[in-house]
């Protein structure tokens, strides 16, 4: 009999059994899933094609988390010192058991909070990569690590930012939750759209970036399918939406945007909403770019 | 002929979002559908024929009907036929979408874009009734829509999504841009071998201005949905004209984000044996 693997065991009674879900593991877990599901959805891709990595020397990854992004780049880009920077030490040493069993020793790895000074020289890397923090970055703090990115680029060197953003689904029940989370996120001013109605990252990353002095700033969707007609790719992006409204629900519950017993229900009848066969939602990812002038931009005030 | 100028700025505002879907598309039908198959064909809510006249010069063989209940749209339509000197598509104006003049199982393919220019009715269960009735079993229907609002920059576009869906809602109707439920509307009618594919649009404004054109014409457009937020009693006619003004103002901001997902659903009528009744009414 097959042994299922770890991730299955969590993916798959997951609608049953959702108090799992808030589980510090089945973020690792899911993110694990999530990375995955978004290369597939790239076209394999792990930064726009424009950018050309096998050319480079020095990459950073501002909020590795369990390093999904840097191992696939150190796997195809041997030539690469990669460094990855995060606050969650728990994430972190996940990515440092992974270094050291794959003896990468190409990557370096430590924990830091993003608001400080980065411990990097100016001028020092071909390519900066920030993906899916936006939730642990406040408006406030995007034009410091911004000007930090800004000032550690190589002249020519790239910034890339990549965000989701959830657009619609048929289910009602689903809706609802990830609106209460977003609600809740709204109130402790963590979303950047102010309607809350929205998370508003992922929308303006284009508009922060064309605030720096980089040039040739762009950006690519690719689109996520939230249904289950072409697949089940994604099922483990309804298993993240459900797991955020976990997470949040002690918020959601205390901001009087739900009672307890009718988040559970909400919760409870959006797991059951999610298998129906003809489920069709949508989610977009949104990779905005852009590159160092040849003279650096680091003394040009944000 | 003289027409006037909105049903000029709305011929032109149709035509450019065939464009602009046919681009990000690829195909004028879906391409599990195989072409030998199809010879009678209907687009439903056709506007300006854009979609219609295409096909026509593609598919010389196929018959191709249009129509619309905006008499001047069709008028242009017709209009353009001549001037294009391609094989004939015929285009019909017609009182309700939800009664066409057409005999029963006449059409092997159905095509309907549910425009957001406010010409088209939205898609009711009537509507979906009739077009079975038309569709010879075995024939394949296929609803396209492009969601616009929920992911942009501009706060105003997000609202102005939202108070659509509430107000639809509301009402116990699909919400107005509501291509997610397209998939399950096709299988409550009684459509098979149901699918669908997303193809996110870019209307922002980033190189070109072709997406952000687009949404100006659209809000330019959309008057009808001012007076059908008020009736509904999500926002007041005032204040819904000053969400349009601000969403035309972001748009032209230089950074400016939306995107846009258009949605393509496809089924197949189904043989069905004796005794078998639709689940349709």
């Amino acid at each position: 009999m097959k042994h299922p693997s770890r991730t299955e065991s969590v993916i798959s009674p997951l609608f049953a059994n959702l108090d799992a879900l808030t589980s510090r593991g089945s973020e690792l877990i899911i993110n694990a899933q999530l990375h995955q599901q978004m290369l597939q959805v790239q076209g394999g891709r792990l930064c726009p094609e424009i950018i050309p990595i096998n050319r480079m020397k020095r990459v950073l990854d501002l909020g590795c988390g369990a390093g999904e992004w840097i191992f696939d780049l150190a796997k195809r880009y041997p030539q690469l010192h990669i460094y990855g920077i995060d606050i969650f030490e728990d994430a972190l040493n996940q990515a440092k058991m992974r270094r050291n069993i794959g003896c990468l020793h190409q990557v370096e790895l430590r924990q830091m909070d993003l608001l400080h000074p980065l411990p990097i020289p100016d001028r020092y890397l071909d390519l900066v990569h920030i993906r899916r923090c936006a939730s642990f970055i406040t408006q406030p703090m995007w034009p410091h690590i911004l000007g930090e990115c800004v000032r550690i680029l190589k002249p020519r060197g790239w910034l890339v930012l990549v965000e989701i953003e959830i657009g619609d689904i048929s289910s009602p029940a689903c809706q609802a939750i990830h609106r209460a989370t977003l609600a809740a996120l709204a109130k402790l001013g963590r979303t950047m759209d102010p309607t809350g109605l929205t998370f508003g990252a992922a929308q303006h990353l284009y508009g922060m970036l064309l605030q720096t002095p980089l040039d040739e700033v762009t950006y690519n969707l690719s689109t996520i399918d939230l249904g289950f007609m072409s697949g089940t790719s994604g099922r483990v992006f309804l298993t993240e939406i459900l797991r955020q409204a976990s997470f949040m629900k002690p918020v959601i519950i205390q901001q009087g945007i739900l009672n307890a017993t009718s988040f559970d229900e909400l919760l409870a009848q959006a797991g059951r909403e999610l298998l129906a066969p003809d489920l069709c939602g949508w989610a977009i990812i949104i990779s905005a770019y852009g590159r160092q002038p040849e003279r650096d931009g680091s003394n040009i005030s944000m | 002929m003289q027409y006037s100028k909105k049903t000029a700025t709305v011929a032109t505002s149709l035509r450019f979002q065939h464009y602009l879907f046919f681009r990000e598309i690829g195909s004028l039908i879906p391409e599990t559908v195989p072409l030998t198959e199809i010879k009678q064909v209907l687009d439903v809510c056709c506007g300006p024929g854009a979609w219609c006249i295409e096909m026509a010069s593609l598919y010389p063989d196929m018959q191709i009907v249009g129509v619309d209940i905006d008499a001047d749209l069709i008028r242009i339509a017709q209009q353009d036929v001549v001037q294009a000197r391609e094989s004939l598509p015929i285009f019909e104006c017609c009182t309700s979408l939800e009664k066409l003049p057409y005999a029963s199982n006449r059409f092997d393919f159905i095509h309907l874009y549910h425009s957001n220019a406010g010409t088209t009715p939205q898609i009711r269960p009537a509507l979906l009734l009739e077009l079975w009735r038309i569709l010879r079993p075995g024939g394949w229907i296929n609803l396209v829509e492009l969601e616009i609002g929920p992911v942009s920059s501009a706060a105003a576009d997000t609202l102005f999504s939202h108070l659509r869906q509430v107000a639809s809602n509301d009402i116990g109707e699909l919400r107005l841009t509501s291509a997610v439920l397209y998939p399950q509307l096709l299988a409550q009618a009684g459509y098979r071998d149901i699918q669908y594919s997303l193809y996110p649009v870019d209307l922002g404004n980033q190189k070109g201005h072709m997406g952000r054109d687009y949404v100006m014409s659209v809000l330019a457009n959309d008057r009808q949905i001012a007076s059908f937020l008020d009736r509904m009693g999500v926002a007041t006619r005032e204040e819904v004209e000053v969400l349009l003004r601000n969403m035309i103002q972001d748009a032209q901001q230089i950074d400016y984000f939306c995107a846009g997902m258009l949605i393509s659903a496809i089924g197949v009528k189904p043989f069905l044996t004796s005794g078998d009744t639709p689940v349709l009414g």
